[in-house]
């Protein structure tokens, strides 16, 4: 048998088996619309675990991450957000979560609705985020492909990766929801913890003796690696920090994290998930290890997302390949499948719901069900007709997403806060960053990241001065009483 | 619960990671020295995925486990 057969039978079998578990997860049950958006706010410890894991892991984990430690070096640390991320998550997901409990909530929308008392605010909000997130899932698509077509020795097409990949997370996510999505995370988080300690965690040691000779020699190929701000000399300190900041911050406004808040069975299993959680992050090192060895090497890569696959051709025999290429597979999935179910969830629950107020728990269900399946046939068209660079359209998508925060975060804590601030206040978030991110050069600046400061920070610093000037001026918000209460008691 | 125990919380489990993130790296971009085989600012950054979950874990436990609300 030759070594690609092996590698497509490994892939083939990882879908297969992704399928069967997510469909089994939910398939014999009758979901109430709770059921189906947050698993009836039943799980536990590790469900919670590896749905948080599996969201923040996605392919761009694989293929970006090792890109950009092969091209810039040290600038890709700023992934140590994660860990502020969790810090923040530890303190503020409690409150989404006592909310969601007491008030019903399931999405984000529902937050904006009830708190701010405004239909056109949730669906706004609503809105902003699906143009934020259906980029995210053909970015995760994407890369699905790309891994599926190199892994397997281009006997997968992209474009075949991309339809087998959405097809299997659309038929999971529409039988068995937040269930589905949690079990088959499971099975994911285990295999990329596989593939980051077993494979890529190996490839220094294999290529150079260990991780401290890896880096002597890239001291000597390319010492502008080792230090911010970085080989291309673009990323800077500022740049680092404001990155990290950004990311820290807009994390927990990514409307997907909130289903799963809002899944946990209680406050308990919420706070000991994030506890657990930045010791999971370290999974990322050995990913920019991998990277890094292929820059020490000296090997030139016209794609640097190729880094990571590369790094394990000139390590392993090439069958080892197939298991990167399930790995990549799990990554992908774990992340966008739980975006899929969100962006459905906001169609359904604050466009539809709001567009025909009276309808049933089990229309509502049956209509997230078909918001699903039109979302995965256009993310995928998308995939394949558009495509666009891994990490910039994350890092756009971060600064649009982290505008919810005035408005998410302030509002269970300011009564004041109310709809016009919010509004206008997210409304001056995303045209500042949208100035700076495509019109920088317009503008007569020489680049987005305006003083080397990351151009969300600037949007998310506008959003905040924006919000508390309206609140200020304005009369104080009498819906807020009922959430403040609620999160209190 | 003790309100200054939550405080005492808030501190460990949200500035003092907050704070070693972000005020405490720009010290470490250097080369040189290598700790642990790799250079100061890639070992700071991964030691504190490490103390992160440390401080959440002595915020939790001074939050009587998360039990008590």
């Amino acid at each position: 048998m030759s070594e690609a057969v092996v590698a497509v039978s490994l892939i083939f079998i990882w879908v297969l088996v992704t399928l069967v578990v997510g469909v089994l997860a939910g398939i014999k049950r009758k979901f109430s619309l709770e059921g189906y958006l947050v698993s009836g706010r039943a799980l536990g410890l590790v469900f919670m675990y590896v749905l948080m894991a599996g969201e923040i892991y996605s392919a761009y984990a694989f293929l970006g991450t090792g890109g950009w430690a092969y091209s810039y070096g040290a600038p890709i640390l700023y992934i140590g957000y994660a860990a502020l991320a969790y810090s923040f998550g530890y303190f503020y997901a409690k409150y989404v979560w006592k909310a969601g409990k007491k008030l019903g909530y399931m999405t984000q929308g529902d937050l904006f609705r009830d708190r701010y008392g405004s239909v056109p605010l949730a669906v706004y909000m609503a809105l902003v985020g699906i143009v934020f997130m259906i980029p995210y899932i053909q970015l995760q698509l994407q890369g699905l492909g790309y891994i599926l077509h190199v892994t397997s020795f281009g006997k997968i097409s992209v474009r075949l990766g991309i339809i087998v990949g959405m097809t299997v997370m659309m038929i999971y996510v529409a039988t068995s929801g937040l269930r589905g999505i949690a079990w088959t995370n499971l099975l994911q988080a285990i295999l990329m913890f596989l593939v980051a300690w077993a494979i890529l965690f190996a490839v220094p040691f294999i290529k150079f003796g260990g991780v401290s000779e890896m880096f002597q020699a890239l001291k000597q190929v390319s010492p502008q690696h080792l230090t911010l701000p970085g080989a291309k000399g673009t990323m800077g300190v500022p740049w680092f920090l404001s990155t990290m900041i950004l990311c820290g911050l807009g994390f927990f406004m990514w409307p997907h994290l909130w289903l799963s808040i809002l899944g946990a069975k209680d406050i308990r299993a919420l706070r000991r998930t994030y506890v657990l959680l930045p010791i999971y992050t370290v999974f990322i090192i050995p990913v920019v290890l991998a990277g890094l060895t292929v820059a020490a090497l000296g090997i030139q890569l016209s794609k640097p997302d190729e880094a990571v696959l590369k790094a394990v051709e000139v390590s392993f025999p090439t069958w080892v390949l197939g298991i990167v290429g399930m790995g990549g597979f799990a990554a992908a999935t774990s992340t966008a499948s739980g975006i899929l179910l969100t962006v459905s969830a906001l169609l359904s629950k604050n466009i539809y719901n709001y567009i025909k107020p009276g309808a049933s728990d089990r229309e509502l269900v049956l209509a997230t069900r078909i918001a699903v399946i039109v979302v995965a046939i256009v993310a995928m068209l998308l995939a394949i007709f558009a495509g666009g660079r891994l990490v910039a359209l994350l890092l756009l998508g971060y600064s649009g997403i982290t505008q919810f925060f005035p408005g998410a975060v302030l509002g269970f804590f300011w009564d004041r806060v109310n709809k016009w601030a919010v509004g206008a206040g997210m409304t001056g978030g995303l045209i500042t960053i949208t100035l700076l991110k495509l019109f920088y050069s317009h503008l007569g600046l020489s680049s987005s990241n305006l003083l080397g400061i990351h151009f969300g920070l600037w949007g998310l610093i506008v959003n905040f001065l924006i919000v508390i000037a309206v609140s200020l001026a304005s009369k104080p918000d009498p819906n807020a009483a009922k959430l403040i209460e609620a999160i209190r008691s | 619960m003790m309100p200054n125990e939550k405080g005492i919380a808030v501190i460990i489990g949200l500035v003092v990671p907050w704070f070693l993130h972000i005020v405490v790296s720009p010290f470490l971009n250097r080369a040189e020295p290598f700790i642990l085989g790799m250079p100061p600012l890639f070992f700071w950054i991964t030691l504190l995925m490490f103390v992160t979950s440390l401080c959440l874990y002595i915020a939790y436990r001074l939050e009587g486990g998360g039990a008590v609300e």
